[in-house]
C-alpha cells in the first residue's frame, strides 16, 4: 500500500501515514477541511506543540499536538507503535484541548 | 494535572442548530460512523459547514462543533469498543446485536436493514450513556 507521507519524530521515530488512511480515514471521516492540513499534521509529528500525549488506555498509541498559529485550535494525530521504531498514523483532526487523562511524553523535564 | 491547555470553554459553544432542530424547525441528519482502528464512534446532528472541531468533554466523550458557528452539531465517542460500550449494559446489548444474532442472513442486503433498523436505537442509547452533553440531543435522537 503507497504511503501519503513518511515523517520522523523528536524522539527519532519513523511514523507511517498510507494513501488509504489519508483519504477514506482522515479526509473522509474528518470533513473535506482536513484535506488542506497535510501540512501541518505533519508539522503536528515532526515538531509537536505543547507535546507527544500516550493514551489513556492504550500504551502503544501516542497523540501528537501541534497549537495552530492565529487560532483556538490544534492539530490532534494519533498514531499506534507496533514497536519503539516505527508507528502508523490512524486518525488526525482538529480540537480545541489535550483530551483529559493523556499523559505528557515529550517533552520530560530532561528535554527542555 | 496539567490544565489540558483547553483553549475553549464548553459554554462557548452553541446549541440553537440542535434546538431549533429538536422543535422541528431545522432539518437534521443522522449519520453515524465507526472508525474500527481509532475505536471511535461519531455521532452528526448536521453535515458541518466549516471546520469541525473536537471539544472533549470529561473521558472519552467530545462534543463536535463548526469552528465557524460554534454550533455543537455532533458526538464523537472514543475508546467506544474498549470501554465505553462494556460499560453501559444497554448499549452494549444493542452495539452486540445480542437480540439479533443467530439469524440467517442471505446477503448484505438483509444486514443492511438489521443496520438501518438498529441504528436510531443505538444513537440513543450513546446519547443517554454520555453524560455532559447538551439536552438537545436527547430530545433531537428521542423521535
Amino acid at each position: 500500500m503507497p504511503n501519503q507521507f513518511e515523517v520522523t519524530d523528536p524522539r527519532g521515530r519513523t511514523i507511517i501515514c498510507t494513501e488509504d488512511k489519508w483519504r477514506w480515514h482522515i479526509v473522509s471521516k474528518h470533513g473535506k477541511y482536513m484535506e488542506g492540513y497535510e501540512d501541518e499534521v505533519k508539522q503536528a509529528i515532526q515538531e509537536p506543540n505543547p507535546g507527544i500525549f500516550e493514551d489513556t488506555q492504550r500504551p502503544n498509541r501516542n497523540s501528537y499536538y501541534l497549537r495552530l498559529p492565529r487560532s483556538r485550535k490544534y492539530i490532534k494525530v494519533v498514531v499506534n507503535f507496533s514497536d519503539e521504531s516505527e508507528g502508523y498514523v490512524v486518525t488526525a483532526f482538529k480540537t480545541d484541548s489535550v483530551k483529559r487523562g493523556e499523559k505528557q511524553i515529550w517533552p520530560t523535564s530532561t528535554d527542555s | 494535572m496539567a490544565d489540558f491547555h483547553r483553549l475553549v470553554k464548553t459554554s462557548e459553544l452553541k446549541t440553537d442548530k440542535l434546538t431549533n432542530a429538536a422543535a422541528g424547525n431545522l432539518r437534521s441528519i443522522s449519520y453515524m460512523s465507526y472508525d474500527e482502528d481509532f475505536d471511535a464512534l461519531v455521532l452528526l446532528a448536521f453535515e458541518p459547514e466549516s471546520d469541525l472541531i473536537v471539544h472533549y468533554l470529561d473521558g472519552d466523550v467530545a462534543l463536535l462543533y463548526e469552528d465557524d458557528s460554534m454550533q455543537i452539531v455532533g458526538l464523537q465517542v472514543e475508546n467506544f469498543q474498549l470501554s465505553f460500550v462494556p460499560m453501559h449494559a444497554d448499549l452494549n446489548k444493542t452495539w452486540t446485536l445480542s437480540d439479533a444474532l443467530g439469524k440467517e442472513y442471505h446477503n448484505l442486503g438483509e444486514m443492511m436493514v438489521v443496520v438501518e433498523r438498529f441504528r436510531p436505537k443505538l444513537a440513543q442509547e450513546i446519547i443517554n450513556a454520555a453524560k455532559d452533553i447538551p439536552k438537545e440531543f436527547a430530545a433531537l435522537f428521542a423521535a
